[in-house]
């Protein structure tokens, strides 16, 4: 069985793009030509020798308050029993409002198949208690999965060891972003080195929207409504 | 906590199969998604312990079979190079490349049945024409053909170039031939030199303590970024116990790009660096005094040696020049080096490395690597490098001894070969040979003509001078290549043998790369032979000895035996004398046979050494009885840049290629497709070059084959490169049409590479005789 409250702990400190993760999920999940799951981008900060380079491991960050779910109109992308963000494929209309407010860019159109492609944290695998592939395969082992306090502990702790080594900017990130991200990350250096979305919170418009064209939400569209107006008008008499 | 396998439910079949009939139903395709999750959850019909064959080190795995098909492959836990047998509950992991591997087994491109050229004409643009022939008609003509050829110029024209292999061994010594040619001049001889005339008296270690190490100091060694799994994971695990790590590279390797610091070194100026190292801590007294005490000799020969050459900090900052490496710096480095509370620290070193052999003072450098491990006391010990621990085994000849009368009919073996390898001091292994100097002794017949090769693995792609090299073999007048794929060696080969891949063999190796005590690790076939007509090795060169009346060299003569030696009876044999046998290896439950003695499993460094005083000597007495060096001692590069042509080249290789091996590997092109001339991106504004144009890197023509040296390839921009180098990655260029993915991408950096004439090999006089690929400059302009 899965574990309860789980999430994958990224160690970018500890990545060397091998491409192993993401080279073994395209082996495994049989993805179409360009298209991946996960994938390592590169990025480089100042110049020469005083430069350093960053890698950044790709792929759905499962956050517990998606976007991409939360803007779905058909309600194929969904968060399963594990509460991973996950695609059925029967009831997407290729309307794309998935990629379009995913911040993270990780969701593919795949038009030859007609499907969203995007990493499942190997729902399947997590379902029978077992351990996402990229877990798995990690050559240097900067990947670690368990229990999500238990990699937050694991995080703080390695940010902790890299800022005795000079990483004065090392975070965790992950812990609050969009509600708490399943998949964590450990960072030498300020998120937007990684090109990480500055915006961490789901913006109230979303939240609405997915009410309003989401014919089971009716009521909860109503009530947001209600609560809006509710918010609008007590701040108005609080500058009274 | 791992489950055995995965049981199928039957909410996810039913949800697969009305996703595909509901897909199927409204003429769509059917969703892979559905299928691919199907995959992973269904039972793997079993597991199946082998090890890696991508490269030598062996990683131990596991084998995932479904129907009958290799899906996926993981590290052994229980293995020293893929796991830790201390504490398995890691897992085990392998590399990119060794994942890989599965598309490598399934390469529709593969060799499949013997062929033969009937294209008379041999070169790059001359495609062989191959025709399929059968076994019995390959081997009779290959037969033939040398026995000939051997008969009109003798056994030294026949030339053997594969990993030493003991069938071919045999094979080679019953022909009466010298001239067995390996790459190791390319690979890592400067570095067994110094080990041997230091500490060892022949021979160098490959295991590297990694994750025991608290300070780790890289010289262009890129553990983390190519090769060797176990030295990636090494280094991971120290960096996780809070180890720092400084890399010393021209380019920002991806070990560089982990470590604490990186130091742009000049390309071949290591040296300089490590002897500064060196004089800050003999002359400031840093070093473990109980550990040079007791286990070193030569120290005061090495402090007045150091101070008399002026090997200092500011001398190393001057030599060189780099933004960055300052006298302090140097200090700085030296100084945490042999702090006690940074020990073990630890200079790893592998091949081709700042230490080799890519550079004429690459021999130089390992020495002062190895003066700088044993000044802090890391030979032997955690942390550090180990001297090996493998199984004690009998030999090939000692179990299958050739009968006296037999011995008596082989041919006395010359001394002088076409490499001019006979002239090696007593540290160089035979039969290690010299591809630097192969083209000229087979272009020039010196000191004879070879006419007759037989070549297993190598890849004309990967000599120096490669161009030259190709002249070179289409020169001789029949080339028999056992192969896995149609490479570059097949295209200019008369006869092809394919091979079985690894995965479809049976085997077993000790754990040489990684192991702090005896472990061997089975191999059994994964899947059965894709190609029914693909035979091992062992069985080709027995066919081969049969076939040209070698045949009674190959009996099994061991104690009860019969018929003919075998790769099986051979294994067996060597487990029965250590007790156990092959079938117990082959029903181990962690693929493994180890000693049974817990005692035999404990580390217990050595107290002494093979060099004549028995200590690790700074002064080495080997290397002053021949003539070399006995000290480190600067020596400059072959060539430095200069106005016509003002930059470096240094190689490397993607982390999942391995050599000219994967690039017909689609899921290994798909991680990185083609390679660049790697650049400044500052350098390359100045030069009016962007990103993706295409430029020509171009060498000079010197030494005594004076040809165009000039390869064009796409620019790729970084900040990580010093603005006077490029940085190339090695296996592109290919030539060979029948590798339908790998064919003609980018380019192949060895045609810049200068080879050897004899004069100059012994005039380097370097004790590692190594083929120095990285010791000349370029220039760069747009195509």
């Amino acid at each position: 069985m899965a574990i309860a409250d789980h999430a994958m702990l990224v160690d970018q400190s500890l990545c060397i793009n091998c491409d192993a993760c993401t080279l073994v999920c395209k082996q495994i999940y049989s993805t179409t030509d360009d298209i991946y799951r996960t994938q390592i981008d590169t990025y480089e900060h100042g110049t020469y020798h005083e430069s350093i380079e960053v890698f950044n491991k790709k792929a759905c960050m499962h956050c517990q308050e998606a976007l991409c779910v939360i803007t779905c109109p058909t309600g194929a992308m969904h968060k399963n029993d594990d509460d991973l963000t996950v695609f059925d494929e029967r009831t997407c209309i290729s309307c794309n409002y998935c990629i379009a407010n995913c911040p993270y860019g990780v969701i593919t159109f795949d038009r030859s198949k007609g499907i969203m492609e995007k990493c499942s944290l190997c729902d399947k695998r997590v379902e029978n208690g077992l351990e996402p592939f990229c877990y798995t395969v990690c050559s240097p082992q900067a990947i670690k999965y368990g229990s999500r306090p238990a990699m937050i502990a694991e995080g703080n702790q390695r940010v902790q060891m890299l800022k005795t080594q000079g990483f004065e900017e090392a975070n965790l990130y992950g812990v609050d972003e969009f509600g708490g991200l399943r998949v964590l990350l450990v960072l030498q250096y300020t998120p937007d080195k990684y090109n990480l979305p500055a915006e961490t919170e789901v913006p109230m418009s979303k939240r609405v929207l997915k009410y309003l064209i989401s014919p089971l939400g009716g009521i909860a569209a109503v009530a947001a409504i209600g609560a809006l107006i509710y918010n609008y008008t007590s701040n108005k008499k609080g500058n009274a | 906590m791992k489950s055995d396998g995965l049981n199928m439910k039957r909410r996810t079949f039913l949800k697969a199969a009305l996703a595909t009939g509901a897909a199927v139903g409204a003429g769509m395709p059917i969703p892979r998604f559905a299928e691919a999750a199907e995959e992973i959850v269904e039972d793997a019909e079993k597991k199946v312990f082998t090890f890696c064959g991508v490269c030598s080190a062996n990683c131990g795995m596991i084998a995932y079979v479904k129907n009958g098909r290799l899906v996926h492959i993981e590290g052994n836990p229980y293995d020293f190079v893929s796991g830790n047998p201390y504490n398995p509950e890691d897992g085990g992991r392998i590399c990119v490349k060794g994942y890989n591997a599965v598309k490598t087994l399934y390469d529709p491109d593969r060799l499949k049945y013997p062929l033969r050229r009937t294209n008379p004409n041999k070169g790059i643009n001359e495609d062989p024409g191959f025709e399929r022939i059968s076994w019995e008609e390959a081997l009779e003509e290959t037969a033939s053909r040398l026995k000939e050829s051997i008969n009109q110029h003798g056994p030294e024209s026949f030339l053997l170039m594969t990993r030493s292999n003991d069938f071919a061994n045999r094979l080679r010594d019953v022909i009466g031939t010298p001239n067995h040619v390996c790459h190791q001049s390319t690979c890592f001889t400067t570095q067994q030199a110094a080990w041997a005339g230091m500490v060892t008296g022949s021979g160098r270690p490959w295991t590297h303590d990694l994750e025991n190490a608290k300070y780790i100091l890289t010289m262009g060694f890129d553990g983390m970024g190519k090769a060797k799994n176990p030295h990636l994971q090494g280094l991971s695990k120290a960096l996780q116990r809070g180890a720092k790590l400084v890399s010393l590279d021209p380019y920002r390797s991806k070990t560089a790009a982990r470590a604490h610091k990186w130091l742009p070194i000049r390309p071949g100026y290591d040296l300089a660096f490590a002897l500064a190292m060196i004089h800050v801590i003999v002359t400031e007294r840093l070093y473990n005094r109980e550990f040079v005490a007791n286990y070193t000799e030569g120290i005061n020969e090495l402090r007045s040696h150091v101070v008399s050459r002026g090997y200092t900090p500011e001398w190393a900052a001057e030599t060189i020049d780099t933004p960055g490496i300052t006298a302090d710096v140097i200090k700085e480095i030296a100084r945490e080096f042999a702090d006690p509370a940074n020990q073990p620290a630890h200079i790893p070193h592998h091949k081709r490395d700042g230490a080799g052999p890519n550079h004429v003072n690459s021999t130089n450098l390992a020495q002062a690597q190895l003066t700088l491990d044993a000044l802090v006391g890391t030979i032997d010990r955690p942390g550090g490098m180990t001297l090996p621990r493998n199984p004690s085994m009998p030999g090939f000849d000692g179990l299958f001894p050739i009968p006296e009368e037999l011995q008596e009919q082989m041919p006395e073996i010359r001394r002088e070969r076409i490499d001019n390898w006979e002239e090696r001091g007593p540290f160089m292994s035979f039969p290690h040979g010299n591809f630097a100097t192969l083209p000229y002794g087979i272009l020039n017949e010196t000191p004879y003509p070879v006419k007759t090769a037989l070549v297993r693995g190598y890849n004309p792609l990967s000599f120096p001078d490669h161009l030259t090299m190709v002249e070179a073999f289409t020169k001789l007048d029949f080339i028999v290549n056992c192969e896995i794929y149609p490479s570059e060696m097949s295209w200019l080969s008369d006869i092809v043998l394919p091979e079985p891949i690894w995965l479809e063999i049976s085997g077993m190796g000790p754990r040489s790369y990684h192991s702090l005590y005896p472990q061997i690790h089975v191999r059994n076939p994964v899947v059965p032979q894709l190609h029914e007509e693909a035979r091992g090795f062992g069985g080709i060169i027995l066919a081969l000895a049969e076939a040209m009346g070698y045949g009674e060299y190959f009996r099994d003569t061991s104690e009860g035996g019969s018929g003919n030696i075998s790769g099986g009876k051979f294994n067996n044999l060597r487990l029965q004398a250590l007790g156990s046998s092959w079938n117990d290896l082959v029903n181990s439950p962690t693929g493994l046979w180890e000693p049974e003695d817990p005692a035999d499993r404990e580390f217990v460094p050595r107290e002494e050494f093979g060099t004549p005083s028995g200590k690790i000597e700074f002064y080495s007495t080997l290397f002053e009885e021949n003539g070399y060096d006995p000290l480190p001692t600067w020596k400059p590069r072959r060539e430095d840049p200069d106005e016509e042509y003002p930059f470096y080249m240094v190689i490397s290789r993607a982390p999942m290629h391995k050599m000219t091996q994967t690039q017909n590997n689609v899921l290994a092109l798909a991680g990185y497709p083609e390679n660049s001339a790697v650049m400044n991106k500052a350098k390359a504004a100045e030069m009016g070059i962007s990103e993706g144009d295409e430029v020509y890197v171009e060498a000079r023509s010197a030494g005594w084959m004076d040809r165009e040296r000039k390869i064009k390839l796409k620019a790729k921009l970084i900040e990580g490169v010093r603005p006077d180098t490029v940085m190339i990655y090695h296996g592109f260029g290919r030539y060979s049409k029948y590798l339908t993915q790998g064919y003609d991408r980018g380019a192949n950096e060895g045609d810049l590479i200068m080879s050897m004439d004899f004069n100059e090999m012994r005039r380097l006089n370097d004790p590692g005789m190594g083929a120095a690929m990285q010791d000349h400059a370029v220039k760069i302009y747009k195509a």
